[in-house]
């Protein structure tokens, strides 16, 4: 089926069971939907601008109370809708971050966290993860101690994220941030895997930024993201605009220059803001998530020669497996070789994993039904005993 | 010239004189909004075709709300044909 030319319906998500561990959070809801099939025009949020012409302030759709809302979501004072969390960590790096200085990040960080340092200049420094792919506060200290002795002075930022990408570890945000507090380090908390699905203080975390991703965790169309700081740093990340041109003398007004003006005019922010209420209220069944992640986790460490790479018990939907020696061996000798796993999934209803991987590969259980989560768990250990692999 | 951005539908340029607009105008609200609604619905049954993947099993209570939207789904279509087609 084709919505016109070469463009196909997707229906992946309405005809199987979707795994996939970057798309999960960022289903949409129904009212998402709705919004973006009313909104889908370029400038559709704009109908009532009005002086002083910029995106928090419009109350027809009410996207100033939004904005408010997203700040009191992740308990910080005062929050921007940014088209994606990576343009959050620009924003914040464009501002703090001079040519040549480092700036602390984790050997679990996400790519666009250096991409972020890269395009001011910095320079990256990881604080190194543990045996068991954790980043701790005694981590961090010791890397703080070691920059600030060979630079001579704190680095102007520590990004830090709450879950990483690689395994959905849970990592010691709070104690981090404490070290960091002690050299007055400013703290940027990546919540790309956290704000939108579980619940986020960003100040009981004691961290100065929190960045979530629309797209990734909260229910809404990319790119879409929030970029939320205290009162102490509001004044600088969203500093207002003071250009002039020489010619014309126009100046702009109050847009935001690390926002560059307005950021999300349409789909991308109604859908954002239609999917809120669900996504504050989801917040609050993390733990009925963790249960399903647990169920299929289980299932998967049931088949001798598989190993969960990610944290046990788990502590959050995105898993790393590594079934090398359980899917791996099948695949080898399988007529449709490495190809057999995803293959007999999408028998089962059930896709999502990179086509071909039976080695180490990750997956997300994030907004199943009970019911899914059972017919995954179950789906995995038959396919196990078709192809001749133990289950315990 | 009126036509040309019509989104490619290719409907004839057409002249309304403003006294007939408000007729037209209470007409294509009805229409409008039953053409929201009905997507709307539409869009309701796709997130129960997500949460029912893949076998689309319905239990008793979601079979009743499929029922109850494909009767207001056939009620805002009649709008639309009412509307539109009279």
């Amino acid at each position: 089926m084709r919505i016109c030319g070469e463009i196909e319906v997707r229906d992946r998500e309405e005809t199987l069971i979707n795994l996939d561990p970057i798309q999960s959070g960022g289903r949409l809801t129904a009212d998402a939907m709705k919004a973006v099939i009313a909104y889908g025009d370029g400038y559709s949020v704009c109908d009532a601008c009005g002086k002083p012409f910029r995106l928090d302030h419009i109350k027809k759709p009410p996207l100033d109370a939004f904005h408010r809302d997203l700040a009191t979501f992740v308990n910080m004072d005062v929050a921007r809708v940014v088209p994606g969390a990576r343009r959050g960590f620009q924003a914040v790096t464009h501002t703090l971050v001079s040519p040549g200085q480092p700036v602390i990040l984790t050997a679990l960080s996400h790519y666009t966290a250096f991409l972020a340092v890269e395009s001011t200049g910095g320079v990256p420094r990881e604080i190194p993860a543990d045996g068991n792919h954790r980043i701790t506060g005694e981590a961090a200290a010791a890397t703080l101690e070691a920059v600030i002795r060979e630079s001579g002075s704190p680095p102007p930022l520590l990004m830090v994220d709450h879950f990483d990408y690689q395994f959905g570890n849970e990592h010691q945000v709070r104690e981090i941030a404490k070290a960091a507090g002690q050299y007055d380090v400013p703290v940027l908390y990546n919540g790309a895997y956290s704000v939108g699905i579980l619940p986020v203080d960003g100040k009981a975390l004691g961290v100065d930024f929190v960045v979530g991703s629309g797209h990734k965790s909260m229910a809404a169309p990319a790119p879409s993201g929030v970029l939320a700081t205290t009162s102490e740093y509001a004044g600088e990340v969203f500093r207002t605009t003071g250009i002039k041109g020489d010619l014309t003398q126009r100046t702009f007004g109050i847009k935001e220059v690390e926002m560059m003006g307005c950021t999300l005019m349409g789909a991308t922010v109604m859908g954002l803001m239609a999917s809120f209420p669900h996504v504050r209220e989801r917040v609050g069944r993390w733990q009925e998530e963790l249960e399903n992640a647990r169920r299929v986790s289980d299932a998967l460490a049931s088949i001798e020669g598989t190993a969960i790479l990610s944290e046990l018990p788990r502590r959050h939907t995105l898993t790393r497996a590594d079934t090398t020696g359980s899917f791996d061996v099948v695949a080898r000798t399988h007529k449709k070789k490495g190809y057999f796993l995803t293959s007999a999934l999408k028998d089962r209803g059930i896709g999502g994993l990179f086509p071909g991987a039976t080695r180490v590969w990750k997956y997300n259980t994030y907004g199943l039904t009970r019911r899914q989560a059972e017919h995954v768990a179950a789906a995995f250990r038959e396919i196990a005993r078709e192809n001749g692999l133990t289950v315990k | 010239m009126r036509g040309e951005d019509d989104g490619g539908a290719g409907s004839p340029s057409i002249y309304i004189p403003v006294s007939d607009i408000s007729m037209v105008m209470g007409v294509a609200r009805r229409a409008v909004e039953a053409v929201f609604q009905s997507l709307f619905i539409l869009t309701d049954l796709r997130v129960l075709l997500r949460s029912t993947a893949p076998d689309h099993r319905l239990d008793d209570a979601q079979k009743a709300g499929v029922r109850d939207r494909i009767a207001a789904l056939r009620r805002e279509v009649d709008a639309i044909e009412q509307e539109l087609l009279r």
